[in-house]
Order: C-alpha cells, then structure tokens, then sequence
C-alpha cells in the first residue's frame, strides 16, 4: 500500500479523498463535484466521435451521463485511476448509442460492423490508387467477401437518413423541409379575386347581392327568396343568368 | 463485338420492395465487368429512378417487367421489358423532368422510347477500355 501511495500523484490522492467522500455521502453535491472535475472527458470523447451522422450535442449528452455511470460504479480499491476507467465507460456508451439509436433502419450487425471498415477503405484506396477503387479491391483489402461489400454498399443510404429537420446547409437555420418547393396559389387566388372584383361591377345591385348571400354566405335558393321576397323559381332563373354572365366573362 | 456479349434477365413484379434487388443484382454485374464503386453507384442509382418509375406508373402489381442486363467485357446495357405495351414512353409525360435528366447524367447513352414492350435501354460504358 505504502509503495502504490507514493507512485500515485497529488492528483490521484485528491480523487481518493473526492471518492471516499462521495461513498461515505452518496450525495448529489459529492458527486457534481467529481462530475465537474471530469466534465472535459465527456467533451473530448464526444468530439471525436462526431461527423457520423449523430449532432455533437447529442453525443456530448450520452458521454456526460456516461460519465455519472462512471462516478458511480468506480471503485478506488481497483487502483486504478479514475480517467482510465471512465474513458472506456465513455466510449462504449458513445458506441452503444451508435448501434442502438444512430441509425433510423436497423442493419444486421455483420454489416454494421464491417461498414466503418469498408468506408475506411475505400477512402484510403480512393488516396493511393488516385481513382476510385473497384470492389474487388476493397474486399481484398479487408480480407471479405465481394459479395459482402457491395451488400454494404447497398445499406449506405439506409445510415445517412436524412431528417425534414435538419439542416439543409451548414451553420445555417434552414431547416429541409422549408427547401422543398411546393405549388404556390397564391397568384391564382389574386387573379380570381381580381376576376371577380371587376365582373361585379357589370353586376346591378340586385344580382350583387344575391351573389353574396348565395356564393358568400352559402344560403339555399329558398332563404334568398324569402329575403328578397320572391319567388324561388324568380331567383333559380336569376341565378341562371348570373352563371351564365360569369361564364361569358370568364371566356372573354 | 455481340459475340463476348453475355446477358442476364431479372423478371420483377411491379412492387416498390424489390426495387432493392434490382440494385443489389445490378452492383454484382457491374461489378464483375470490372466497374469502380462510383459508377456502380451511379449505375443502381439510375436503375433504381427506372424501377421506382414503373412502380408507381403500374397499377396492376401482379404483372412483372424484366431488366435485362447485356454484359460486353467493356460496356453494360440494361434493357426494361414489360408485355404490357400499353405503358410505353415511361418517361413521355416528363421529357425534361428529374428523373430523365438523372439517368442522362449517370448513363452514357439513353435510349428513353423503344418499341415493342421496351421502355427504355441505358448503357454505360467502362472508362479507360475505349
């Protein structure tokens, strides 16, 4: 014990303190205080695990909760420092989160793995061949089947899912889905209300308002004719001639 | 030269699931002629734009078309059959539209209508064997 307390550093003996007095006081402040010492951890991890497809944010919340598993299920009696029991807690949360959340469509676990290493490959391949290599050399690169890789080729799109809510360009607030176009009727409305505006002025004051009550309103033959008190079939011939008057307008 | 010219026939339904196994059949081929992996992206990528187009022009899914893969040690051609001449131009309605102008791009030559229950041939040429 004496030999292993004079190798470790102040360092390390601060941790021992910090810990002993978090398993003597399981309390939320012994542990923030640990936390918060080794709060960068979580940071670097997270970093280097981005551009694949899942925001650093998300990753930098996984590696910090990752972080407090690690607080908890440390043991100083291990000897061990605590850094290098929380970096593989870190990482191998990062890369349960991977497996598990990062990719919308499950792929079977024979290609996953061997999805990273073909990327890899082909990247160093497109590097020393100067050109883009074929199938048949990426699979003896890694010592797999043919077959194999152009079966991941096949998953690739299945990994970059893309969400309506991302964003459509870098570091900026444009989100995907307000790129698509769709058909604006706008112009359409403006030019039939425009339309309709001035076929009214060829209207007298009676058809004005018998349009209004039945195209406006919505109200049947018989409530107009009540209102105006005539007949039904003095308004169904109105309405007629309306129609009619709108369609040789229209076709002018 | 048609005598080295060899050739694979795939019958598929009208269903958009086996649009993949158009693809996959396709990379194999064109793998094998000795295509890099970015023409065999290319290649399945404008394979798939023809596949999902007859999908959902067929209403009728329990017919089939078949792709009919002519391999040459330089080129690979791929032709679309169906019996049913009434689909003929696939792509008529929309000479100029995406889909079209994606397969000008990745294909070398594009032959959009054919006769006789052929909707359409694409040929893509292995560079560097000129």
């Amino acid at each position: 014990m004496a030999g292993k307390n004079n190798r470790a550093s102040s360092y390390h003996q601060n941790d021992d303190i910090l810990f002993e007095r978090y398993k003597k006081d399981p309390s939320k402040d012994a542990r923030n205080e640990i936390i918060n010492k080794y709060l960068y951890l979580p940071e670097i991890i997270a970093k280097k695990f981005t551009s694949r497809g899942i925001d650093y944010e998300d990753l930098y919340q996984v590696a910090c909760l990752a972080l407090i598993k690690a607080v908890e299920r440390f043991n100083t009696d291990l000897g061990v420092k605590f850094v290098s029991f929380a970096t593989p807690t870190i990482v191998g949360e990062i890369k349960r989160y991977f497996r598990d959340k990062g990719s919308v469509i499950r792929i079977p676990r024979r290609i996953y793995e061997t999805y990273q290493k073909v990327s890899d490959a082909r990247d160093s391949l497109i590097q020393e061949l100067q050109r883009a290599p074929r199938v048949d050399e990426i699979a003896a690169r890694l010592g797999i089947s043919e077959e194999n890789v152009l079966e991941i080729m096949e998953s690739w799109n299945a990994y970059n899912i893309q969400s309506f809510e991302q964003s459509a360009y870098q570091d900026e607030d444009v989100e995907l889905y307000e790129t698509i176009g769709a058909e604006d009727d706008t112009f359409e409305k403006m030019e039939n209300k425009d339309f309709i505006k001035r076929s009214l002025e060829k209207f007298n004051d009676v058809e004005k308002e018998f349009i209004k009550m039945r195209y406006y309103h919505r109200k049947t033959q018989k409530e107009i004719a009540d209102v105006m008190k005539v007949s039904q079939m003095y308004v169904s011939r109105m309405e007629r001639r309306i129609v009619d008057k709108f369609r040789k307008l229209l076709n002018k | 030269m048609d005598t080295n010219s060899e050739k694979i026939e795939l019958r598929l339904p009208f269903k958009a699931e086996y649009v993949s196994v158009a693809r996959l059949t396709a990379s194999g081929i064109a793998s094998r002629i000795g295509f890099d992996i970015e023409a065999i992206e290319d290649i399945k990528v404008a394979i798939a734009e023809v596949c999902n187009k007859l999908v959902v022009i067929k209403s009728d899914k329990s017919d089939y078309y078949t792709i009919t893969f002519n391999i040459s040690h330089d080129s690979l051609t791929i032709v679309f059959d169906c019996d049913d001449d009434a689909l003929g131009c696939i792509f008529g309605d929309d000479e100029n539209g995406l889909g079209v102008s994606i397969i000008k791009a990745l294909m070398d030559d594009v032959n959009l209508c054919m006769n006789e229950g052929s909707f359409l041939s694409m040929t893509r040429h292995l560079e560097g064997v000129n």
